[in-house]
């Protein structure tokens, strides 16, 4: 410490590095405006425009939707949707609400392992969901084939219903209420509890007039959540509904999408926008709910353990539910895949043991279209997340940790694409790749998967590092820019390590939603660039039906072992 | 290192005045403290100084260099003043141990080798921590962190060091500790040094000098003698060492004093420095350890009084006492001795007695 001469920062000229620090977020900026608008501004110019993209003539009209009002079939399908949304999101609702506080705050056996279990259904594609349904509960599916052996009669269900559709795709939406659920109750200030038992209430007054009122916020954003859920619900409505005629929505813009000869891109559109309509404003509310929820969040520091509530005689009873439940979803359907998927056929008059094979699994590995499909989805998802995580991680900085003008537009711009349902971020790549010029080569490849999936799960990826980084204190950064690094060095040096386990749950939420997308990329499929989900869609319209349940099983046995690997090796916690 | 010179500062956000027009200097080698109370402006002034916040209005050079002039739309960026900043929560990065995290600021600066290893080692023996070099921050006590963030601080040898509440997370023996050592560390290295507390104790022991704020402006500066002896107003008063204040009507003058009729026929002679008029109300502050108590029968001097002790409150090295004077409450401390609901005869003398204006 005897120089007196400090040591300066070298390097570029002070005006020439703030330039090309100003120009690096910029850049991420306008990266991310751009990845929002490709989806949706396509889509919009169409929704208003009398001819498709390629030959606009840049009027714009309201003919589309004039056209699309005037259909006869209007009237049903909103009804239909309707029916559909009030059964799914009640089953889902009610479920859900009652499974997690049996879960999260009962004294029921087990609570760790079945918390978790109830939540296995999230990272399994509703599309699998489906198949497993109509193996299990379809006419022909095992447990009816079984009840019919039973009983002598056929089964007094039918999936192929608005009602079946519905139950079914409650059942892939509980596990969202489950978890918003579960946190809310089980980060509830132990002090109100103790209270109200020291003033001598019981564990059923207790849940009533404590525990779910508390609960409350959690379960209207959960509902909200829901109901977004249902109108963007997809691959359930199409393969049990497409085949007797009912159409929501979203399996009205995919018919309408796909309908043979030349297909109304107008049209399609128009009942695009509408959708979009619907869930922006859905989000729109959730996020006022959620800035209001505030005043339930109890004062002070929290005192104590939350004690589990004590269900006494019902304990055992409650369980047996539980695990019914457990059993007659995920355990019926995927039993049933994976039954199917060792056997030639699955019937319950035969013995499957005597009907065993390995013949759906050597299809898949040898016919080279199912085959790439895997290595395709394993592509996408090990190099597509990565790629998404970093993407995710140069917007969180600008948006969270610079001194950007617009870091405000750009942290709402990141979480725009949440508004936007699966399927129509796939309608609006696929109008991107026909109207935007050079985006035109990535049509048909891998790339252009990754881009729409990308855009997709934005927000999903944002909603985990940013509030991460939310909690790291700006000192860090402070510390590094007096010290005299830049922002590009303090964030890849300083912020970037320090959220890292962050980086891995994100990194680890986008492979596992990489993996079962199917919705993204309905529109932009063509031989080559399969994924499994897209050709468990062809394979079953022939009904193979073997093949698709061992393409299922290879899609839920690759996110396990991610799963395993990310939980287990890195630590990456996935809820709570 | 290098002297500072800050000419009316301002600052503010929207339609609030969070700094207005600051004003000091600092030469070479000196120790300023910045004192003042909760939110009166010394960490925006310290973020002024590192360039982490753009001020509203005025002018900031150190060693020479302009680093900020509004009227010259002139502002360097945090990054190239080379400036120490010290935070009051460290801001230790946690993913590098405690050698990584000096060698950091060396990396920036493109030192790298064998010198970049001997600064980070010479730094670290300077606040005794290279025995920890291999150690995560998280894995060091409050104390050690705070020695490392000041090594982290002096590594690159910045111009000026700024140390906003460093010992502020310390229990208080550390912190009696830690500021003798952060003396003879300033002393040894010579640097220039900024200091920001709302702690008196540690602004008079440290400072060569001490700016007290309040509320954005700065309401006096001087040596910690001045700032403690002669407070400039009531607020200095009472916010650096413990004051007793009360009011007082002015109904008399004699010979450079003035009399004050504090109760029904309780009289005080002060001696102003301003010339007060008939019948202004003052306010008078004592200091509780000037306050004399009178034994055997010394000569009556004015300000003597005999009064009921009726307060005792017992505090180790010192007793403070507290009786009512004129009807207004007054506290004074003595090594020990009196004894609780007897007389005593008190003085106040004339010399410990400050006046103000009551709008002072
Ligand atoms: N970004 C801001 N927006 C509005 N007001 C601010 C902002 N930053 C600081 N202030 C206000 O400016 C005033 C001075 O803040 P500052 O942090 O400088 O206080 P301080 O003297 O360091 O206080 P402390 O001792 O508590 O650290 C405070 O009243 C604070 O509320
Ligand atoms: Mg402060």
């Amino acid at each position: 410490m005897n120089s007196s001469i400090g040591t300066s920062v070298p390097g570029r000229s002070r005006a020439g590095s703030e330039r090309s620090e100003a120009f690096a977020q910029y850049s991420i900026a306008l990266f991310c405006l751009v990845l929002v608008a490709i989806p949706l501004l396509p889509l919009i110019l169409q929704a208003f425009s009398a001819q498709p993209l390629y030959g606009w003539d840049g009027s714009l009209t309201f003919a589309n939707f004039v056209h699309l009002f005037g259909l006869p079939e209007i009237p049903a399908l909103a009804g239909t949707t309707l029916l559909f949304c009030v059964i799914s999101i009640a089953f889902s609702t009610i479920f859900g609400t009652v499974l997690a506080l049996l879960v999260g705050r009962t004294d029921i056996p087990l609570r760790g392992a079945l918390s978790n279990i109830l939540l296995w259904p999230m990272f399994v594609s509703p599309l699998v969901i489906g198949f497993g349904a109509i193996l299990t509960y379809g006419p022909s599916g095992y447990i009816s084939g079984l009840y019919m052996r039973f009983t002598g009669q056929s089964a007094p269900w039918d999936i192929y219903t608005v009602w079946g559709l519905s139950l079914m795709s409650g059942i892939a939406m509980v596990p969202m209420t489950i978890l918003y659920c579960i946190s809310s109750a089980q980060q509830q200030d132990p002090r109100l509890e103790a209270a109200a038992r020291s003033a001598g209430a019981g564990p059923l007054r207790i849940v009533s007039r404590i525990t779910i009122p508390l609960m409350r916020p959690a379960i209207v954003y959960a509902f909200v959540m829901n109901v977004v859920a249902a109108l963007e619900m997809f691959a359930i409505p199409l393969l049990l509904g497409g085949p007797v005629g009912i159409q929501l929505i979203t399996t009205f813009i995919y018919d309408k999408g796909f309908e043979a000869g030349r297909p109304d891109y107008g049209l399609v559109s128009a009942a695009a926008i509408i959708l979009l309509i619907m869930v922006c404003s859905l989000v729109a509310l959730q996020h006022i709910l959620l800035s209001r929820a505030h005043r339930f969040i109890s004062i002070g520091p929290k005192g104590g353990r939350l004690q589990p509530l004590e269900l006494g005689g019902w304990r055992w009873p409650a369980f047996g539910l539980v695990l019914l439940y457990i059993a007659m979803t995920m355990g019926a359907l995927g039993f049933g895949l994976l039954l199917r998927s060792f056997v030639s056929i699955l019937t319950p008059f035969i013995s499957p043991l005597e009907l065993l094979t390995l013949e759906n699994y050597r299809d898949v590995l040898f016919n080279p279209t199912y085959r790439q499909s895997v290595i395709n989805t394993v592509l996408l998802a090990v190099i597509g997340g990565f790629v998404a995580t970093a993407i995710v991680g140069a917007i969180a900085f600008v948006a969270q940790r610079s001194d950007f003008r617009m870091r405000g537009t750009v942290d709402m711009l990141a979480q725009l694409p949440r508004a936007v349902p699966g399927l129509i971020v796939s309608l609006g790549v696929f109008y991107a790749a026909i109207f935007v010029p050079g985006l035109g080569i990535i049509a048909g490849t891998l790339w252009i998967l990754g881009l729409a999936y990308i855009i997709r799960y934005l927000p999903a990826g944002y909603g985990i590092v940013a509030p991460a980084l939310l909690q790291v204190t700006q000192d860090f950064d402070r510390a590094a820019r007096v010290a005299g690094a830049s922002w590009a060095m303090t964030m890849r040096r300083i912020v970037a390590p320090v959220v890292k386990p962050a980086f891995l749950a994100c990194y680890t939420l986008m492979m596992i939603l990489f993996l079962k997308e199917y919705a993204a990329a309905i529109f932009l499929f063509r031989p080559g660039n399969e994924v499994i989900s897209m050709t468990m869609l062809t394979a079953w319209i022939p009904g193979y039906t073997g093949i698709v349940s061992s393409l299922a099983v290879i899609q839920i046995a690759i996110t396990a072992i991610l799963i395993l690997i990310a939980t287990r090796l890195f630590g990456v916690k996935l809820h709570g | 290192m290098a002297d500072v010179v800050v000419q009316n500062l301002g600052r503010r956000i929207g339609n609030l005045e969070i700094l207005k027009d600051v004003s000091f200097t600092v030469a070479e080698g000196e120790f300023l403290t910045l004192l003042g109370p909760s939110g009166c402006g010394k960490s925006t002034t310290l973020n002024a100084l590192a360039g982490l916040d753009r001020p509203s209005a005025g002018r900031i050079v150190v060693g020479g260099e302009t680093f900020y002039d509004e009227a010259r739309g002139i502002f360097v960026d945090a990054r190239y003043r080379n400036l120490g900043l010290m935070f009051q929560s460290y801001a230790l990065w946690p993913h590098m141990t405690v050698a990584q995290n000096l060698d950091f600021t060396l990396e920036i600066r493109k030192l790298r080798g064998a010198e970049a290893r001997k600064r980070v080692m010479e730094s670290l023996e300077l606040v005794d921590m290279a025995q920890y070099a291999g150690r995560y921050p998280g894995e060091l006590s409050g104390g050690q962190q705070q020695r490392v963030a000041l090594a982290r601080t002096l590594v690159y040898q910045p111009k000026l060091l700024l140390l906003d509440e460093p010992l502020s997370n310390l229990d208080a023996k550390l912190r009696d500790r830690a500021r003798d050592w952060l003396r003879d560390l300033q002393r040894r290295t010579g640097v220039t040094t900024i200091y920001v507390t709302h702690d008196q104790t540690e602004a008079l022991s440290l400072s060569d000098r001490i700016i007290v704020m309040n509320q954005g402006r700065i309401v006096q500066h001087g040596t910690p003698t001045t700032i403690y002896e002669t407070p400039g107003s009531m607020f200095v008063a009472d916010f650096v060492g413990a004051s007793n204040a009360f009011e007082a009507e002015v109904v008399g003058f004699e010979e450079g004093t003035a009399r004050l009729r504090l109760g029904e026929d309780t009289h005080i002679l002060v001696r102003p420095e301003f010339t007060p008029e008939l019948g202004e109300r003052l306010t008078v502050t004592i200091r509780p350890e000037r306050i004399e108590a009178v034994t055997g029968d010394s000569a009556a001097e004015p300000n003597d009084f005999s009064v009921l002790v009726d307060a005792t409150s017992y505090q180790g090295a010192r007793t403070v006492y507290g009786f009512a004077l004129g009807g207004q409450r007054v506290r004074f401390e003595a090594a020990a001795g009196l004894d609780s609901d007897t007389t005593a005869r008190i003085r106040l003398p004339v010399e410990a007695i400050r006046v103000y204006r009551a709008d002072a």
